[in-house]
């Protein structure tokens, strides 16, 4: 009866710790970044790194490519004439 | 005869002795008491008082109203937002303080709370020296155990103005002292004091329940050990569970309707206990539920002197490798060969039990720890035990001959440092940090998290500024200037006005740098431009707060 004890207990407190430095380790690693994701941190990085890189854009020449800018200039048109034709 | 009445007389020494040593450091805290100011939540632990008191009264005397009733406006015990809170300590102080003694002065109020806060940590100091006698049977490392105890800087700060871990501390070291006593002799007497001080102790936090459990198990392998089955053991272990069950369902208001709902979701809260404050903890931000695993570990070490780190350390590391060695060497067959060898042993495993569990309990489930490590304050006087026991082990090995020179000046040079301390930072010993860190605290720690020092810090702003009749004071970190002006007299009370984060009024900004959110990322906290420092309160090498002037 007591060895039996022993060894439950000494197995059950193994599992535990097991299960805590893998599994839990994972979920707890993934709690943290999805924390991190959502955090004021990070919106505040992602809001910094927005604004640097719209100020080095507007320091540069050109921020488009020539192709690019036709392909944009093609797309918005193509939007403009399919929203004024929406009414009729 | 003789020998005898020589005996008698030494008991009388000692107890004549206790008594006057008793008297002196009652003194000293009466004395001291008023030095501390006021803590960020002693206002509210109070008012979970109230509202528990509330509900009783409304049962008892329904047709009575007391004063706390006329003075405060008190929800209903079932819809309180905290009422998982235990408040068996709570009641008492209010029933002594504002029933009984009809004490309706605010500042008064908290500082007799604060004189009955220590007055207990007291009579724990003094349990704690015959815990030390019943384990070690010697005096001098009972009163060493006892002197490092009352003379931490930190313990013997909270014990005044800290309403939860430090009663929780002092409840703890009955109920360890009673556990003790009844795995030797499970007579109904001592199951009976442990039924109740582990009631009182779970009351005043859920997680002293785990103790009484711990020593039905010990109890139980000691049969099995024997190979004996006691049914009396066996009465008494049930004596013990219905006075712990029964005297936690009277202390508790909030079990009375439905015990074992509220018992488990007290649990649940306080396994994972909802702080969504930040954490500033070795130079970073965290919040508590993404700490590193070493916040404990390393707090504790650092706020402890390191002789005694290293010995408690030993100590562990001993009682941990003997229990190793014993159960890869168990023998069924040879009772010899167990878990345990001889009573000593025994206690000294239950005492590991006793200190694993709960830092088990916190890593597994993952609890949050904040303000260093308060909420672990409960287990320091086992660990302590552990020093001893490394210290007497030492002693026993290496320099038997030197008789206890040895032991004597190693817990000497603890406790001289430790009243050194004492001296050298009141009244804010709650600062304290050893050598190694002292240099670096402010960058690597929070230091007065509660704001204990906010009312020196005021009184000081006046003292500087007789001639204002007004002063508008800003606060730029997570602390309520306001409960700290309360315990001001009034005719300094009357000249303070706090804006708070309305900067742009004040006359002066108060900081003690701890911040509920990271400052980088949130600018409620930062300190206009036309504002320079003015003064600083430093203990030490350690900023405690300061002050900024307008320009």
């Amino acid at each position: 009866m007591k060895i039996f004890i022993y060894k439950s207990l000494f197995i059950f407190f193994l599992i535990l710790i097991v299960f805590k430095l893998t599994i839990g380790k994972l979920i707890s690693n993934y709690e943290e970044k999805f924390d991190y994701i959502l955090s004021k941190e990070n919106i505040y990085q992602v809001k910094s790194k927005l604004r640097k890189e719209i100020k080095s854009g507007v320091e540069k020449d050109r921020i488009l490519s020539s192709e690019d800018a036709l392909l944009i200039n093609k797309f918005l048109n193509k939007l403009k004439t399919e929203i004024s034709d929406a009414d009729k | 005869m003789i020998l005898k009445s020589q005996n008698k007389f030494i008991f009388l020494q000692e107890k004549i002795f206790i008594i006057l040593f008793f008297a002196a450091l009652l003194a000293a805290g009466y004395i001291l008491h008023k030095d501390y100011g006021i803590s960020l939540d002693e206002e509210s632990t109070r008012f979970h008082g109230i509202v528990s008191l509330n509900y009783i009264c409304e049962i008892f005397f329904p047709n009575q109203k007391f004063e706390f009733q006329i003075n405060n406006s008190i929800p209903k015990l079932l819809q309180y937002e905290f009422n998982e809170y235990g408040v068996f300590f709570e009641i008492l102080l209010i029933a002594i303080i504002e029933i009984l003694f009809e004490n309706k002065n605010f500042t008064e109020i908290f500082y007799n709370r604060h004189f009955l806060n220590h007055f207990l940590f007291l009579i724990s100091v003094f349990c704690f020296y015959f815990l030390c006698k019943d384990i070690f049977k010697n005096k001098l490392y009972s009163f060493f155990g006892s002197a490092i105890l009352y003379t931490s800087p930190r313990i013997f700060a909270q014990s005044f103005y800290n309403d939860k871990d430090l009663v929780f501390l002092s409840f703890f070291v009955f109920l360890i002292f009673f556990s003790i006593k009844f795995i030797k002799k499970p007579l109904y007497y001592n199951a009976f004091f442990l039924g109740l001080f582990s009631a009182i102790t779970s009351n005043i936090r859920i997680i002293g329940i785990y103790v009484v459990f711990l020593v039905i198990f010990f109890v139980i392998i000691q049969m099995l050990i024997e190979k004996k089955f006691d049914f009396k053991k066996i009465k008494s272990i049930i004596v013990l569970l219905f006075f712990n069950f029964i005297c936690l369902y009277i202390f508790w208001p909030l079990l009375w309707e439905a015990p074992l709902e509220n018992i488990i979701n007290s649990i649940k809260t306080f396994s994972k206990y909802p702080w969504e404050a930040t954490v500033y903890y070795l130079g970073n931000f965290y919040k508590p539920e993404f700490l590193p695993w070493h916040y404990f570990l390393i707090y504790f070490f650092a706020t402890n002197p390191i002789l005694l780190s290293a010995i408690i350390f030993g100590g562990f590391l001993q009682v941990f490798m003997r229990f190793v060695k014993r159960f890869i060497n168990i023998d069924p067959n040879n009772h010899h060969k167990d878990i345990w060898k001889g009573e000593k042993e025994k206690i000294f495993l239950f005492i590991l039990a006793i200190i694993i569990t709960p830092i088990f309990l916190v890593y597994f489930f993952n609890s949050r720890l904040f303000n260093g490590w308060r909420h672990l304050y409960f287990l320091f006087p086992c660990l302590i035990l552990f020093g001893i026991y490394f210290i007497d082990k030492i002693y026993l090995s290496f320099f038997k001959k030197k008789k206890m020179i040895f032991a004597i000046s190693i817990l000497s040079i603890i406790t001289i440092n430790n009243l050194y301390n004492l001296v050298r930072l009141h009244p804010f010993q709650y600062i304290y940090f050893n050598s190694i860190f002292e240099k670096n605290v402010n960058q690597l720690f929070e230091v007065d998290y509660w704001g204990v020092s906010n009312k020196s810090a005021l009184e000081n702003i006046i003292n500087d500024n007789m001639e204002k009749n007004k002063i508008i004071i800003g606060v730029a970190s997570f602390t309520n200037l306001d409960l700290s002006k309360e315990m001001l007299p009034d005719n300094l009370k009357n000249k303070i006005y706090i804006s708070g984060q309305n900067y742009e009024k004040a006359d002066f900004i108060f900081t003690n740098n701890i911040y509920e959110v990271n400052p980088m990322f949130d600018d409620k906290y930062t300190i206009p431009k036309n504002f320079v420092k003015y003064k600083s309160l430093k203990k030490g090498k350690i900023l405690i707060n300061e002050f900024y002037k307008k320009k």
